[in-house]
This record gives C-alpha cells, structure tokens and sequence, in this order.
C-alpha cells in the first residue's frame, strides 16, 4: 500500500491527504483504503476519495485538525492493503452520429477512423476510480493512449443521459441529463443511476474498484434496450 | 388546531425550501446543499421557536407574493426586501403574527441577496404539484401555486433582535482566505492578479458558485487553468477556470478538475454569497 506524499490543512475543517498527482490504479487503491478507514473514526464526517487524493472532512472542534493529521500519521503502518473487489459491468454503446456528436472531432484529433477509435475504446476494461461531478457519474480509466483528446472549450449546456464519453485517459458515461465538457462518442441505453435506491449507497450503480467495459451495439438494440433495459445484464 | 397555511402567489425566482446540510455522502458525488446563510437561517428558526436547523423557504434576490391563512408565526432574516404584510410596513428580524389570512409582499433585495422566510411549527403537508426536489441537493424547488401546511409550535415566546451590521451584506473588507493547495503552484504574477486586483460577482451566480470577473485576466489565467487530475472540492473553495474565478457553494459539485487557489471558510463564504451582483471583491490571504 502506498502511503499519502502530504498530508495538509484543507481550510479549518478538513484535511487533504495527497498521493503522487497520476491516474494509477494501485495507487488509487490506496486512496480507498484510506477512505474506508478513516470514515470510521468518530470524529469523521465524510471522506471523499479521488484518483490520488482523499479529501477527509471533520467534526468542526478547536485542535481538532492538527491532532487528527498526527493521528493520520500515526495509524499509516497500521492500515494494511484492502483487496478491493469490485464488479464487472459490460456497457452497450452505440457509437457516434447524433448518439456521440464528438466521434469526428475525435477522430480528427486523434488521426484514427471512427472504426479504429470504436476498437480502441472497446478493447480494454477501464477502472472506476471515482464518483463525482454528479451522482452516478464513474470516472472510468485509463484508455488506450491514441485516444487522448482534450476537454471541449466550451461546455454543453446539456448533455443527454447515458452519453459515454472522453476527456484526457478518462472516458465515462453521464448518467443523467447535466452540463458538461467531455468529448461525446456514443450513447448507453442501460440506466447507472437509481434516485428512488432505498440507500444512498445504491443509487450509483458503479462503484470504486469496480470494471467496466463497453460493447458496440447497433441501433435497432439501442432502442430495443431503451424500452427493455433488463434484457442487457449488467 | 393552530396553524399556518402558507402559498406561494409568484413574483419571486428560485425560490427553495431548504433544510440542513446533508453530511456523509460526498464520496457518493452528492453535495451537502444547506442554505447559503446558515446564520440567517437559524435566526429565523429562533424567532418562531424552531430548532436553527429546520427547513425554511431560501428567497434569492426577490421576496415574491405569499398569502398565509390561520393562526400562528413567521419570521423573515437574512437581506433586506422591504416586506409588507397586507400593504403595511414590518421589520425584519422579528416574529410576526398571523391571525387570519393575510399577504406578505417582498420587493427586491436592497442589501445581500439571501432572505430566510421561516414558518413557526411543524411542515405537516405539501401540495407536490408546484414543487419538486432537486435530484442531488434534495433542496425543495417551489414555484407559483405552491401550497404547504404548519402546525404551531407549543411554549413560543415572540422576540426580536438587530439585524447584523451592513458589512454583513457590503464587503466593505476583503474576504479573508487561505492558500488551496495549488496557490503555491501559480505563476507569481498570477497570484498577485488574483490577490491584488478586485473582481466583479458576475450575474451567472447561483448556489452552485459565485462567478468573479476580472478584467485584464483572460490571457493570464487560460494560459494556466489547465487540466489537472480530479480532486476533492469543498464549499468555499475558489477555483481557477478557463472562464476565470468561481467561489464554490452549497451546491457545486464535490470533484473538480480545475486548481484550488484559496479556501474561505464559513462566514466568509457566507458574506460572498450574500453580496450582490456587481459587488466588487478582494480576497486577503490570512498569515501574509
């Protein structure tokens, strides 16, 4: 397990501890570990865990802060590697026209066809190394170097629900109607987003640790999986 | 039974029933929503006998048109709306009777842009037609024609107090912050722009964050805002966009990918968001 570089004040009420700034899988399983261990101390409020940083929110107490980043210190040799075991998720996509807007932009930026760049993003599974922007929402990584691309400059204003998408060696699939300034390749008819879960905890359907990959789909399934999403196990 | 009916008749925009902070799922990409002026909202709470965190109706900018029916109380904290009751002049930051059925008028704020309007009692009903709520801040959107029923509070006593100070709602001061993470990382000319010059709220504002202008900023800061890999964001953080300065609020969002430049903590963000469209800012780094 890999310990934090730096740990340091976030404003008065948190802290934030810091692992080398990369997407990388142990390492983010680190961050995890962390996460889950400390959410259980008393004096915790939440601790939100990101590609190589975990940000740990506490009970607002004068010297509160700096006994809890000694105590951090302190229980690092203590916490041993977590095995995460996460699930494994098959996504349908179909790619591009008006379902993924961005797929020439894509493929202009990248020098690979519409074909080359489907086969890319379809060979490998990607980890979920995060939730956030929105409930629901999976930071999925890393894809295949060829397919980097920026963000847009401009964001959308609204992108659909189940856009799969782009942005640096990330990619991931919005699971509602929001905002945003990813590079949209294709679209997911399967629902990652629960609102009416019974916990909090389920109303995600991908979690940290968990794998995920895509399967191209033609339209005639797209639609069909729209009206039956049960008939697609996920 | 005592109790208070309450409608919303318009007039008003963004209009929200709020309650209390959600805390303990950030992980799950959920903010933590809670009203923009806490301070606000539990003296309102206070002065219908209320526990301070309970919900109330967050009034942005405008106190819009309500008819209230039965016997009971309200309150009204937070900026200044030049409220009335039935065409008659009432102060703020006081307990006001109902008796009867009666409309209460808000105009537009003159000072801060948040007003807490709170209802003595118990919610025991809503009509849902005219309201929803918002999927990730569970924050009650209330619209026109929006309709909700109270049941008095026992052992009340009516009181009232001052209202707090103009800098409340002026910055009169700079804002006074600390270093994000990525504030040592800045060019040094980039940090005296953002510590030296003052920055205008723009009118994009909202409870996800307040937007700042800067002139003569655009080069230096798109040349830097870039992409870093997500990190954890707290309400409070300012962020470095492409676009420029954003002071993060109750609703933004819980993971970003853009630098942390400074961190103001609860009252400070509170007078942020509580000054107006086209108030100039400064910020002040504490220890420097």
């Amino acid at each position: 397990m890999r310990k934090p570089r730096r740990i340091m004040n976030y404003g008065s009420e948190a802290l934030l501890l810091e692992w080398e700034q990369r997407i990388d899988k142990s390492l983010n399983r680190s961050v995890h570990t962390y996460s889950k261990a400390l959410s259980q101390w008393p004096e915790i409020i939440d601790c939100v865990p990101s590609y190589a940083s975990l940000l740990v929110v506490f009970i607002p107490t004068p010297g509160l802060q700096n006994a809890l980043r000694e105590r951090i210190y302190d229980a690092q040799t203590a916490l041993g590697d977590q095995p995460i075991i996460g699930a494994r998720h098959e996504l349908p996509v179909l790619y591009g026209g008006a379902y993924g807007p961005d797929l020439a932009f894509v493929s202009e930026t990248c020098g690979l066809s519409r074909e080359e760049i489907i086969h890319k993003h379809t060979a490998i599974s990607y980890n979920v190394y995060q939730l956030g922007y929105v409930p629901g929402f999976a930071f999925l990584g890393v894809t295949d170097p060829e397919l980097e691309v920026p963000r847009r400059v401009t964001p959308r204003t609204r992108v659909p629900a189940g856009s799969v998408a782009l942005a640096g060696r990330q990619t991931a699939v919005y699971p509602s109607e929001s905002p945003g300034g990813w590079q949209l390749i294709g679209c997911c008819p399967i629902t990652l987003l629960d609102l009416q879960a019974k916990t909090a905890e389920r109303v995600s359907r991908l979690h940290p640790g968990d794998e995920v990959s895509f399967v191209s789909i033609d339209e005639p399934t797209y639609h069909r999986l729209l009206k039956t999403p049960s008939a697609w196990p996920v | 039974m005592a109790g208070v009916n309450i409608k919303f008749l318009g007039a008003a925009a963004g209009v929200k029933f709020v309650g209390r902070a959600r805390t303990g799922l950030r992980h799950l990409a959920f903010p933590a929503g809670g009203p923009v002026d806490g301070t606000a909202q539990a003296a309102a709470n206070q002065l219908v006998g209320n526990s301070p965190d309970s919900p109330t109706l967050e009034l942005p900018l405008s106190g819009g048109e309500w008819e209230l029916k039965g016997n009971g109380s309200f309150a009204i904290t937070g900026a200044r709306m030049q409220w009335t009751l039935n065409g008659e002049c009432i102060r703020s930051y006081a307990t006001q009777p109902v008796n009867g059925k009666v409309v209460l008028k808000g105009g537009f704020a003159q000072n801060g842009v948040y007003a807490y309007l709170a209802i003595g009692g118990t919610r025991i009903s809503t009509h849902s037609a005219n309201s929803s709520v918002s999927d990730y801040t569970e924050a009650e959107i209330v619209r026109k024609g929006w309709r909700s029923k109270w049941a008095e509070p026992t052992d009340f006593e009516p009181s009232s107090f001052a209202p707090p100070d103009g800098e409340q709602f002026e910055l009169l001061t700079p804002l006074r912050a600390v270093p994000g993470p990525e504030f040592s990382k800045l060019p040094t000319e980039l940090r005296e722009a953002i510590l030296n010059r003052n920055h205008q709220i723009d009118r994009q504002s909202n409870r996800q964050g307040v937007r700042l202008v800067t002139e003569g900023f655009s080069g230096a800061r798109a040349h830097w805002a870039a992409d870093m890999i997500s990190s954890p964001v707290l309400p409070g953080t300012v962020q470095l966009t492409p676009s420029g300065l954003i002071v993060l609020g109750p609703d933004a969002q819980t993971i970003g990918g853009y630098p942390r430049v400074l961190i103001l903590d609860g009252k400070e963000l509170t007078r942020c968001f509580q000054s107006r469209l086209g108030s100039e800012v400064a910020f002040k780094v504490l220890g420097q």
